[in-house]
């Protein structure tokens, strides 16, 4: 900022010493009254003049400022500051104003507004410069404080401001989560009511399933205490319909029949199953059995007891009816062959004994149709029966080691003997070595053999049946080739099965040839005791080779 | 001495038939048609051979069978089983009771029951003629 110089104006050279003295003291009184630093310097910038105040702010004493430049404690500024100012107040003639920082004689800096002018005379030289200096630090520190103040204030403020703005996130956070709490909560309930709904159908299902079970039914805690029945238990008990179960009224209604709190106390130490198959009951039969009601606590541990399942069943019409099917077998053939032994006896009787009085060729043949008719019906009651035994495992078999050469052989010299009416040749091809004895049930290979042989009997009208026996590892192998009709490949595999005869059809089966049972029956008999049997190989038209196999006595060393 | 037969059967059909086959073959029949009367029969007859059913009225075979082994008067009467029950066990029930065979009527023609009976008479008398 320029501002034209100071003149002297009102001064005059010719002023009187006395009048000058009465100025100078004065002035030199007000200027040192002054707080503000005063100093004059001649045009060079030495100083002549400083007031108390300049004293006070820089430092140095009056006799240290004469003869010096205020550079003594200035110079703190840069030097194009100086040299912008130097010609302000000396070649523009203009006074200078600015802030400047100085430093006092102790070091100290300060900050002063200062306004240095040019003293320029009437006729215009410059005599020298004024220079008047107040000093702000103080204002300026007080500013900087306020500045100060007010950035921790804006600080506080800004920290407030985030302390809000985390209060409102804070905020906003728990109203998400409330939402979230909400959400999740509503799930959670609409879970808890799907599964509720889930648990009540499977409930549902269980109960009918439960009610629906053709045996009573009791769940039982630990303690004994039945949490769940069906109506199946009390009219299994015979009780009234409804009745209302506990333990010991289960003991009650058994007593003297079945112990159930030993049964259930014993299922319950044992963790094991209990099953009570035959109890009788007043007129019927219980069977009543204890599982143990086992559950995990926790993913990872063990199982836990937690109860007991007790299920009553009526089985006396099963019982009954195992009963009629184990007698069913004795009283069928008992019944069957009776009226039939009589057919076959009388008729037999009549051709026997009254062969005289039957004079007519065709009555002779009529009782011997019903003769033969006999036979065969009793062959078939056999058969069937056979197989039921068989199928059900009711035909015991007594192994023992025995000669199968001795067997075949005594068994082809009865067809030898007896005769066929057909003219075949039957024979036996002898092994070379001995033969090590099987280990089966003689009776029943012989069956075997019979029905193989017969077989071969029955489809051969010409030509030989030949037997063969080996022994193939730890088995002996009996062979009976024919010559006979074969077997279409088609029925071949039909062989072994149920009512198969290898005729094509249910229509063309050939009844005078049997049930259709025997190879059934001689393969159910042969695995019966370890053995095989089987089609070794047939052509049609030109013969069959049928084999079956009986293990070696496992005791001789073969 | 003709030989005395006794035959044990309640089936009239059966009982007639093997009445006629022994008849016709000579020999002295007897019948009981319940197993208490065949046991009555026996004790007082004291037959040659005994063709005893097992299916019966009143007291089955086998307990005829029992009583007849269990009494010194009896015992020595061969005792053929003649039945149709055809199970392994039963036969093996009647052999280990003291019965010398076990006949399925079903299986044998009148004649050839005849011929077993008649073997067994004739082995049960040879074995008798040190003893008389």
């Amino acid at each position: 900022m320029k501002i034209p110089g100071i003149r002297f104006l009102g001064f005059s050279t010719d002023m009187s010493d006395q009048a000058r003295h009465f100025d100078q003291s004065f002035f030199k009184l007000a200027c040192d009254a002054s707080l503000n630093h005063i100093i004059i310097t001649d045009t060079e910038g030495i100083i002549t003049y400083a007031n108390d105040a300049a004293e006070r702010n820089t430092g140095f004493t009056r006799a240290e400022m004469f003869g010096n430049t205020p550079r003594l404690w200035g110079k703190q500024m840069s030097q194009g500051f100086y040299q912008g100012m130097w010609k302000t107040i000396k070649t523009d003639k203009a006074s200078f104003s600015g802030q400047l920082t100085n430093k006092r004689k102790n070091g100290e800096l300060y900050i002063v507004n200062a306004r240095i002018s040019p003293l320029i005379s009437d006729d215009g030289t410059l005599q020298g410069f004024v220079g008047i200096e107040n000093e702000i630090s103080d204002l300026i520190s007080a500013r900087i404080k306020a500045e100060e103040r007010a950035q921790q204030v804006a600080i506080q403020n800004a920290d407030l401001t985030d302390a809000k703005k985390a209060m409102m996130n804070l905020l906003e956070d728990a109203e998400t989560l409330k939402h979230e709490l909400m959400s999740q909560k509503s799930s959670v309930e609409q879970q808890i009511v799907e599964r509720t709904k889930e648990l009540q159908e499977e409930r549902s299902k269980l109960l009918a399933s439960i009610e629906a079970l053709t045996k009573g039914y009791a769940m039982l805690d630990t303690e004994g205490a039945i949490v769940l029945t069906n109506r199946r238990l009390s009219s299994v008990l015979r009780a009234p319909e409804g009745s209302s179960w506990t333990l010991d009224g289960l003991a009650t209604y058994l007593h003297g029949y079945f112990d159930i709190k030993d049964a259930f106390q014993r299922c319950i130490a044992t963790q094991q199953m209990l099953r009570f198959d035959e109890i009788p009951y007043k007129d019927r039969i219980l069977q009543v059995r204890f599982n143990p009601v086992l559950a995990q606590a926790n993913p990872g541990s063990g199982q836990t007891i937690i109860g007991a399942l007790c299920i009553v069943g009526d089985v006396t019409e099963e019982r009954i009816l195992e009963r009629s099917k184990d007698e069913f077998f004795s009283i069928a053939s008992h019944e069957l062959r009776t009226p039939l032994t009589a057919i076959r006896g009388n008729t037999s009787l009549m051709l026997e004994y009254y062969r005289e009085k039957l004079q007519d060729p065709d009555l002779i043949e009529m009782v011997s149709d019903v003769h033969d008719s006999s036979i065969r019906l009793i062959n078939i009651v056999n058969d069937f029966l056979n197989v039921g035994r068989l199928e059900q495992h009711r035909i015991e078999f007594k192994n023992s080691a025995f000669d199968i050469l001795d067997l075949v052989r005594k068994q082809l010299s009865e067809y030898t003997r007896t005769g066929t009416q057909k003219n075949l040749d039957i024979r036996l091809i002898e092994p070379n070595t001995a033969l090590p004895r099987v280990f089966a049930d003689p009776d029943r290979v012989r069956e075997v053999f019979i029905n193989l042989v017969g077989n071969s009997i029955k489809y051969t009208d010409q030509g030989s049946i030949s037997v063969v026996l080996a022994p193939v590892d730890r088995e002996i192998v009996v062979t009976i080739e024919d010559t006979g009709r074969g077997i279409p490949l088609s029925n071949q595999s039909l062989l072994f099965h149920k009512f198969q005869q290898a005729g094509d059809s249910l229509f063309t089966r050939d009844t005078t040839k049997g049930t259709g049972l025997g190879l059934y029956i001689s393969k159910l008999l042969i695995e019966g005791m370890h053995g095989r049997i089987w089609l070794v190989r047939s052509e049609q038209g030109k013969g069959s080779s049928f084999a079956f196999s009986v293990p070696i006595d496992p005791t001789q060393p073969y | 001495m003709s030989t005395v037969l006794l035959i044990v059967e309640d089936d009239p059909l059966m009982s007639r038939m093997y009445q006629k086959i022994f008849k016709f073959e000579k020999y002295n029949v007897d019948v009981a048609q319940d197993g208490l009367e065949g046991l009555e029969k026996a004790r007082a007859a004291k037959p040659t051979v005994i063709l005893l059913d097992i299916m019966m009225p009143k007291m089955n075979g086998l307990q005829v069978l029992d009583k007849l082994k269990a009494d010194p008067e009896t015992k020595n009467i061969p005792v053929i089983m003649l039945t149709n029950l055809a199970g392994d066990k039963d036969a093996e029930t009647a052999l280990m009771k003291g019965a010398v065979k076990y006949i399925i009527k079903s299986e044998h023609e009148p004649k050839e029951v005849v011929n077993m009976v008649k073997e067994i008479v004739t082995a049960h008398t040879r074995n008798e003629i040190p003893e008389t």
